[in-house]
């Protein structure tokens, strides 16, 4: 049930997007975009959540191999 | 482990330079080539440069590994408090600080601090893993 309405909730969304690509967005939307590096603007701006979940699968990384090889006594 | 005095003089002159090229590089990501990744890695290689050229014990004693990892566990959790700030403007990761003219360095918002945090997290990763590799290295 709640799936249902979770799902009817999802599918009211606008997901029409520019028909060639984000490139094609920060050709004919520049002041929104507002930033004059592309990948930059992808990276930190728009999709600044997959930077934070790259930014922590390297902090576990490493948390990983701290753990693993980090003792001090031995 | 200490290298020759030439290999360790010019060492010590170039690593400076790749600070100030990395924080160049993280500052003016968004009008440049250039990012958070790609200057933490040069932050974290003229850290590395200093420890293949002078030793890990004489390193060691500047650049503490409690204070790199400091570093690495305080910037992930300013980069979450960066994202739950974002909800005063309306979403995860708002960009509540955008403004300025284009091209110039305060365009960005909060890109840029966004980039400063990536940066100083994956230097200081790169730095701790060095650290720990070679502080087992010399131990056995």
């Amino acid at each position: 049930m709640l799936l249902v309405v979770l799902a009817a909730l999802l599918l009211q969304l606008d997901y029409s997007r520019e028909g060639n690509g984000s490139y094609a967005y920060y050709v004919s939307h520049p002041d929104e975009v507002g930033i004059s590096n592309l990948v930059a603007s992808v990276l930190a701006d728009w999709r600044a959540y997959d930077t934070m979940g790259e930014a922590i699968v390297l902090f576990t990384a490493i948390l990983g191999v701290y753990m693993a090889l980090g003792r001090r006594d031995r | 482990m200490k290298m020759s005095s030439i290999v360790r003089n010019s060492a010590k002159l170039v690593s400076p330079f790749l600070v100030t090229y990395g924080a160049y590089l993280v500052i003016h990501g968004h009008v440049s080539p250039g990012g958070g990744f790609q200057g933490g890695v040069i932050l974290a290689v003229s850290v590395i440069l200093l420890i293949t050229s002078h030793g890990y014990t004489t390193v060691r004693t500047k650049f503490r590994l409690e204070m790199v990892r400091l570093i690495e566990s305080t910037s992930i959790v300013l980069l979450i408090a960066l994202g739950c700030m974002g909800v005063i403007g309306g979403s995860f990761f708002f960009n509540f600080l955008k403004g300025g003219t284009p091209g110039t360095l305060f365009s960005g918002g909060t890109v840029v601090l966004v980039n400063s945090i990536i940066g100083l997290e994956v230097g200081a990763a790169f730095t701790l893993l060095f650290y720990v590799l070679l502080r087992r290295a010399e131990r056995a």
